[in-house]
């Protein structure tokens, strides 16, 4: 019994320092109700809608590729990858450009569309809490923790996770 | 240790760092060095230290001779260097000797009065009469009688002590520079060990292989590689004796050279694979290679009798006639006296005959040497290294600007201003963009010399075991290719070229029979013809058997009969999977593998092999690539709104078939009738999955494309046009996207993408399947 007690907190313990590790600085965005934070350092630009094409053999979620400036990169629609229902692009819309290390090592950009870009906020690590369970109806491993600012709460995405590890090609 | 002291030693630390990486002629480093030299100078004069500003001085002046070339051995300069930068270091801490400045200084001729020359200059020319290696062009081979003259250079310096002080903690940058560096420095002094071969005793030659082991050693011994370092030194050591002309260079010598770079490229290779899986270094055993080297040395006294001749490709005579010094005749009636008088050299007759001046001659002897010089030279071509991806970046860059340029050009209010100054100002913006989008795929090219240049060792080696004589001609080594094809060509050429010392020219015994000379010749050559770099493996060897080849094919069930079959179609199946017609496999080739990856490796870079053979006259390869792999020949189709790209090597015609072209089979698979060949129709919009309008093939059209001789017909909506794009990758994530080959920005900005033809043939049998 005190055993288990004392691994429960010692569970919690490392949760608590795995938690505070996570405090920075986040750009948010928002995506139907909810707002969601993506860690700065991985956001590489902010860019309007450009046109799309459709690449073949490839998940629903994924748009296609654009031409950031001479380069081909993927795009992904989070709202069709998180299970939101589609809304048309407004003005608005935009693609943020984000930058993950692959599992080979290598850097991929890849553009995410979101509805809308919020603002940067310093996340501390008191405030981040947990995800909580939801059971087997959702997924949230894409969601590194939940973090209380002056604004509302922020989910915070683990987007080495949503692209870097996501299987965008039909097999 | 007071402040100044402080500042000297760090100053002496950078600076032995500095020296200890410094190459022989690196004139940028020695740039540095100089700098580096005159701060110590400076510090030097306000400390009190006069060991250390002496030795300063006579280090800068001697850095100076080196930069201004007065210096005539210059890695014996960088020696000095290391051990004066070393001394200044003991001196600081007050290890030095008393004297020892002193003495290291007049033992360099670097004392106060002394001139910065650490030895006595070579002869620049040497005396016109007796010098003159001047056979009759006409004669075979006619040894010229001039040794080269052997400057009294010391004996090697035993190696850095400085380079045991400093080792800092391996890390992985110093690494992997040096193991670059190395493999490039191995890779020149293979080149220049060959070159040596036919002129044993040119200096700059020897010189050019012997400073490169001296790096490596230098190196090596800073990264604490100590077994590569020791045989660096080895090596080093031989070509020091070979450089003092205490040992003569011969084919022996030259081999264990050779052995010695195969070796250290392992342990090289070796050294870096270890440190990336973190483990220890693989020992390799080099007793035998010392043991070779150490028979050379010891041999290399008695090998001084009997110099093998050098044979400088520019004769004296032609020389003076080419430059006008000389007319023809003089230098005929000259050559003529010389077959009667041997001893006599041709400067010498041409002098006594009132032919031509002394000066004459000797300008005529500067000529000849700078010619002889100028191989050598050539191998160090001026360049810079630059990272792959900035230069990819660049090019991004560069596709946008033109891009942008035309989007300004053609915008609707631009083109309404109708004026003179601003349509004259686009044009040029327009050809200054599109010059800077050329330079910039040049700069992906390089010269296809180096690959070319690798070859001599495989013939050379190939045709050593064969006991062939066999000779290589180089053409066209200045022909430019791209840098991402000439790693992937490499394999394929060393496979041809094998297969010619091999198999295409015969043995000596067999030539002598036929009335060939018995030295075979293989020719590699390269050109540019008409949008494609081709390169030529040739030889005058026995030519290809058709019957042999058709009776080997049928036998291994290659072909099924030969009716019908052209020469060239004959000649093509050598390079199928499983087939080889030589009699006794060797351990070179033979075996049937190899020149399948020709075939391969064709494939893969859109390039064809052409054969011609004349039966016991030799064969010619004839492989023809695209100039560059950044850049395809595509047609531009339209499907539902989108435009696809169509590789141009795939497609073979566009048409619009007739409604009683059409057929199907068992309701579902499509057929076009074409030319009375039924050929499977691909509805390309359900093979992309877009929705568009559904179409009959009547009212459209479609292209016929191949792909492995398997062709079929693509309904496509509308043919946009031929159009030259540059091949974009799409990235690692949708790399398994089957059906496109990649992307390429279209004029308007937007992301076209590429089919790949194999790919969409398998999506089509899948849907149907």
């Amino acid at each position: 019994m005190t055993s288990e007690g004392m691994a429960a907190d010692q569970s919690t313990a490392q949760g608590r320092s795995s938690l505070m590790a996570l405090a920075g600085k986040y750009l948010t965005f928002q995506l139907g109700g909810e707002e969601y934070g993506l860690e700065i350092l991985k956001v590489r630009e902010i860019i309007g809608m450009l046109d799309v094409t459709y690449v073949p053999q490839t998940a629903p979620f994924v748009r296609g590729v654009i031409n950031l400036r001479g380069k081909v990169i993927p795009v992904i629609d989070l709202r069709r990858k998180f299970g939101l229902e589609h809304r048309d692009d407004d003005e608005r819309t935009c693609t943020i450009v984000v930058e993950v290390q692959s599992g080979s090592g290598q850097r991929l950009l890849t553009g995410i569309v979101v509805d809308q870009v919020r603002e940067v906020v310093n996340v501390r690590g008191e405030d981040i809490e947990p995800t909580p369970s939801f059971g087997s109806y959702m997924d949230t491993a894409y969601i590194l923790g939940m973090a209380k600012v002056d604004s509302g709460v922020k989910i915070l995405l683990d987007i080495d996770q949503v692209v870097g590890d996501s299987q965008l090609v039909l097999a | 240790m007071d402040d100044q002291a402080l500042i000297l030693g760090s100053l002496l630390d950078n600076l032995a760092a500095e020296v200890m990486v410094l190459e022989a002629g690196d004139l940028m480093t020695y740039g540095e060095v100089l700098s580096r030299l005159e701060q110590l100078l400076i510090v030097a004069e306000g400390a009190a230290h006069p060991d250390l500003l002496a030795l300063t001085v006579g280090l800068k002046s001697l850095m100076e001779g080196m930069i201004l070339g007065q210096v005539p051995d210059q890695a014996q300069g960088v020696e000095s260097l290391t051990q004066g930068v070393a001394l200044g270091q003991a001196v600081l801490r007050g290890e030095a000797q008393p004297g020892q400045t002193a003495q290291f200084l007049a033992a360099r001729g670097l004392a106060p009065e002394g001139e910065a020359a650490a030895e006595p200059p070579p002869d620049e020319v040497p005396p016109p009469p007796g010098e003159a290696p001047a056979p009759p062009p006409a004669a075979e081979q006619a040894p010229p009688e001039a040794p080269a003259p052997s400057p009294a250079s010391e004996t090697a310096a035993p190696p850095p002590e400085a380079a045991e002080e400093y080792m800092p903690e391996e890390d992985e940058e110093l690494l992997t520079g040096f193991v670059n560096e190395a493999l490039e420095h191995l890779q020149s002094i293979e080149v220049n060990a060959l070159l040596l071969e036919d002129t044993p005793e040119d200096q700059d030659v020897i010189g050019a292989v012997f400073r490169p082991f001296h790096t490596i050693k230098g190196v090596s011994g800073f990264l604490n590689l100590t077994d590569i370092n020791h045989l660096a030194h080895a090596l080093e050591n031989m070509l020091d004796q070979a450089r003092a002309g205490n040992l003569l260079l011969d084919s022996e010598s030259i081999d264990v050279v050779l052995a010695g770079v195969d070796v250290l490229k392992q342990m090289i290779l070796e050294s870096q694979d270890a440190f990336q899986a973190k483990r220890m270094r693989r020992a390799f055993d080099t007793s035998a290679l010392k043991a070779r080297i150490e028979a050379v040395l010891s041999g290399g006294r008695e090998a001084e009798a009997d110099k093998e001749p050098a044979a400088p490709p520019p004769r004296l005579g032609e020389v003076l006639v080419e430059r006008g010094l000389v007319p023809q005749q003089a230098v005929e009636e000259a050559l003529e006296e010389q077959r009667q008088h041997p001893d006599k050299s041709l400067g010498t007759i041409l002098v006594s005959k009132g032919a031509a001046e002394p000066s004459e001659v000797a300008e005529g002897l500067k000529v000849q040497r700078a010619m002889t010089q100028a191989a050598t030279r050539q191998v160090q071509a001026q360049e810079v290294k630059i990272d792959t991806t900035k230069l990819d970046n660049l090019l991004d860059m560069v596709g946008e600007l033109v891009i942008a340029q035309s989007m300004v050009a053609a915008n609707p209010k631009v083109q309404g201003l109708a004026d003179r100054k601003l349509s004259a100002d686009l044009a040029q913006l327009s050809r200054i963009t599109t010059d800077l989008q050329k330079t910039t795929m040049a700069m992906r090219m390089v010269p296809i010399k180096q690959t070319f240049q690798k070859m001599v060792r495989v013939v050379r080696d190939t045709a050593k075991k064969q006991g062939k004589q066999i000779r290589l001609l180089l053409e066209g080594e200045g022909t430019e290719i791209d840098r991402n094809m000439v790693e992937k060509f490499y394999d394929p050429l060393v496979h041809m070229v094998r297969n010619s010392v091999d198999h295409g020219i015969e043995s000596t015994a067999e030539r002598q029979a036929t009335g060939k000379p018995e030295e075979g010749t293989v020719t590699l050559a390269a050109y540019h013809k008409g949008g494609a770099v081709c390169i030529e493996i040739r030889d005058d060897g026995k030519g290809l058997n058709r019957d042999k080849i058709l009776a080997k094919a049928l036998e291994r069930g290659l072909v099924e009969s030969a009716e019908g079959m052209g020469d060239e179609e004959v000649y093509h199946l050598i390079f199928k999977p499983g087939f080889s017609t030589a009699e006794v496999v060797t351990d070179i080739s033979g075996r049937g593998v190899g020149m399948d990856i020709v075939q391969k490796t064709m494939e893969e870079l859109r390039g064809k092999v052409e054969i011609k053979s004349l039966l016991g006259q030799g064969t010619t390869f004839t492989i023809g690539l695209p100039l560059t792999l950044a850049i395809i020949d595509g047609m531009v189709v339209e499907v539902a709104g989108e435009r696809y790209i169509l590789p141009t090597v795939a497609v073979v015609e566009s048409l619009r078939p007739r409604r009683e072209e059409y057929s199907t089979v068992q309701g579902r698979g499509e057929m076009i009738m074409i030319r009375g060949t039924l050929l499977p129709l691909v509805r390309l919009m359900d093979v992309v999955g877009i929705e568009g309008q559904h179409r009959e093939p009547w009212e459209t059209l479609v292209v016929v494309v191949e792909h492995h001789g398997m062709r079929r017909c693509l309904l496509v909506d509308k043919l946009i046009g031929r159009q030259e794009v540059v091949i974009k990758s799409l990235g690692e994530s949708l790399k398994g996207v089957r059906v496109v080959a990649g992307g390429a920005i279209m004029g308007d900005g937007k992301v076209g993408l590429i089919l790949d033809v194999e790919g969409v043939f398998k999506a089509h049998e899948a849907r149907r399947g």
